[in-house]
């Protein structure tokens, strides 16, 4: 786990007069669980847009694979977006699109693969993620909330990405849903190498299967293996991670 | 498939197999030997490679017929995932239908469990429904129109009812008008609008005028353009052009406008804190039109006129007073009432079409791509149908 898959340099990125991230540094290595958290409006989502590419940062080098994101334009970046998958917080699913389509598409966008054989790999991504054949001919707009999880982490993993995006991928889903949730991840991190950076307000999932924790504070961030974070002494973490949700959430795992 | 738990395990170092080679690539080697074919795999059996294997590996399978016996030997293989495992996968499982055996063996470690994956994974397919007889399909589908025709026709007047009723009730308490809005919404279909429709009807009434011109002087009746021109900008194509205009561009955006909206549940928000959808989203609206398609049909009016005024002084050297004259003598004020007359059915119409299919819109993007579309066929065909009406009753009446 010591071969840098992202590394963020000297990230600036400011919106007006609003100064977000200041010489913000993140590396993150392969094989890990990282955890990016902080309060509504440290950034959360900016940082995770400007590794994907989708935002481009004031200044600052942000680069995936060796390769450099942050100042190019989108469309460039096709060796990346091959090699990662990203679940968005609302799942993003195609409206238009069954849920198979959904995942046969990066499939078919990207390999030359007949459409049988896609359909067939996308019903075997799908069953991995926990959907049944009864979903599969759904529309996004009949789908539950779970489901749309599913089917999205589904599509997220359709290129069989080594690094993968998650959005808030517990929030909206009920304790049950949310833990099976977890073990999927831990078990496809397992299963797949996969790298996982995920941007969560859920303790539970954030305690239960992170390896490290990226806090956002005062426009850096803090990273180290959640042990320690759990320790500092910075007030925002002793209030975050010490409120009643928190020490619940501590004492479960 | 079963994995071949005798086979001895092979390594990635001893690729060469024994016996026969029939084909080389760089996903396999292809050999005989005495117990039947085998293939040795080596390079990535990944996506990035998986259309070429699909192709490569069904034509050898097709080409090896032959034999009873498929052996596959997995160790050399560097990099293997899913869909590597799903091509062997399913592979296998033809052969096995065509009565080969097939052997799998040697995977590497950390290999072993994407196979297993497959194996684990109920891998039962969709089973395709049963092709309903077309026949059969027609009436179905006759059917199911002609219902929901019948539902289409009842909504529609269901809404222009509950609309009707809403705008009665705010015209008699206009204290519970949302004026803010309904001023927003002049301006948007209004006030933007008033560069277009002008130049529009300006320019229909110079071709109306030079078209015109070109037949009636071969009659030596060139004064008549004034007659043709002035009576159809102000009977029909001001108000036609202006409320055809008006449905395109504000037809449409009210689909869509409130299309979006109740898919992003904002309708659903409003009626949980007892504000009526309706009295905020489409009275405002539905006045706006009401007020702006009059104007913009005068504004038009007085567009088209100068359009025949320039006409008959540029081409016809007609001089811009007996025009004038010429004008005044056609009793305009009727004429102009005409066509006024027919503007606020037309408003409604627009209003309440464009509305509709916004509210009832269904829940995905496609839908408020296609209810914004019909909200502007829609509304343009029955502007043109209320049109002949009116055309029927005045001349009936003898307007």
């Amino acid at each position: 786990m010591s071969v840098p898959l992202i590394e963020v340099r000297n990230l600036v990125n400011q919106f007006g007069e609003q100064r977000v991230h200041d010489d913000l540094n993140l590396t993150i290595f392969q094989h890990e669980i990282l955890g990016i958290v902080g309060g509504s409006g440290t950034g959360k989502s900016v940082l995770l847009r400007t590794m994907l590419g989708l935002h481009e940062p004031t200044s600052g080098v942000v680069s995936v694979f060796g390769e450099d994101v942050a100042c190019k334009e989108t469309g460039n970046l096709g060796f990346c977006q091959f090699r990662w998958g990203v679940l968005f917080q609302g799942g993003a699913l195609f409206s238009g699109l069954t849920v198979l389509e959904n995942v046969m598409t990066p499939m078919l966008e990207h390999t030359g693969i007949s459409q049988e054989f896609a359909r067939d790999l996308a019903q075997l991504k799908l069953k991995m993620v926990g959907l049944t054949h009864s979903a599969f001919n759904l529309f996004p707009s009949e789908l539950s909330g779970g489901m749309v999880k599913r089917a999205a982490l589904a599509r997220a993993l359709a290129n069989e990405p080594q690094l993968v995006f998650l959005d808030e991928p517990t929030a909206g889903l009920d304790p049950i849903s949310a833990a099976e949730f977890d073990e999927l991840i831990l078990y496809l991190r397992e299963h797949l190498k996969l790298t996982v950076v995920m941007v969560s307000h859920d303790m539970d999932s954030l305690l239960r299967i992170c390896d490290r924790l990226a806090v956002l504070l005062d426009k850096k961030v803090l990273v180290d293996s959640k042990e320690v974070v759990l320790k500092h002494p910075h007030p925002w973490i002793r209030e975050y991670f010490g409120g009643p949700r928190g020490r619940a959430a501590q004492r479960v795992s | 498939m079963n994995k071949d738990e005798n086979e001895p395990p092979i390594t990635a170092t001893d690729q060469r197999p024994e016996g026969r080679t029939l084909a080389e690539t760089p996903f396999y080697i292809l050999t005989e030997d005495s117990a039947g074919v085998v293939f040795s795999l080596r390079g990535d059996w990944n996506l990035l490679n998986i259309a070429q294997l699909e192709k490569l590996l069904s034509k050898k399978v097709l080409e090896s017929m032959q034999f009873e016996d498929f052996y596959f030997r997995c160790g050399g293989m560097q990099q293997f995932d899913l869909s590597g495992a799903w091509l062997l996968y399913s592979t296998g499982e033809r052969l096995k239908t065509l009565g080969r055996r097939i052997h799998l063996a040697g995977f590497r470690e950390e290999h072993l469990k994407f196979i297993e994956d497959v194996l684990d994974i109920d891998v039962s397919r969709v089973v395709p429904a049963e092709p309903v007889p077309l026949i059969l399909r027609l009436t179905e589908k006759t059917v199911t129109t002609i219902h929901e025709l019948g539902l289409g026709i009842r909504q529609r007047f269901a809404w222009w009812l509950l609309v009707t009723r809403t705008l009665i009730a705010s015209a008699a308490k206009p204290s519970k008008l949302r004026w803010i809005a309904t001023v927003r919404h002049i301006g948007d279909v209004g006030i933007n609008a008033i560069g277009i429709v002008a130049l529009m009807t300006f320019l229909v009434a110079l071709v109306l005028g030079f078209q015109g011109q070109s037949q009636l002087t071969q009659f030596g009746a060139q004064i008549f353009t004034v007659d043709l021109v002035s009576l159809s900008i102000l009977r029909e194509m001001g108000a036609l052009l202006t409320a055809i205009l008006v449905a395109g561009r504000s037809g449409s955006a009210f689909a869509a406008e409130i299309g979006v909206m109740s898919l992003n549940e904002e309708v659903d928000a409003m009626k949980t804190m007892g504000v009526d959808p309706i009295e905020a989203l489409i009275i405002p609206r539905m006045i706006a039109l009401l007020i702006a398609l009059p104007l913009l049909t005068f504004i038009a009016d007085v567009a088209g006129l100068l359009g025949m005024v320039s006409i008959a002084h540029f081409m016809l050297d007609i001089p811009v007073s007996m025009t004038i004259d010429r004008f005044l003598g056609l009793n305009p004020l009727q004429h102009f009432t005409a066509g006024m007359v027919k503007t606020p059915f037309f408003a409604l119409v627009i209003g309440m079409i464009g509305t509709f299919r916004g509210y009832y819109v269904g829940r995905s993007a496609g839908a408020v791509g296609r209810n914004t579309t019909s909200a502007v066929v829609e509304s343009v065909f029955t502007v043109i149908v209320v049109d002949a009406i009116f055309s029927i009753l005045f001349t009936e009446m003898g307007w």
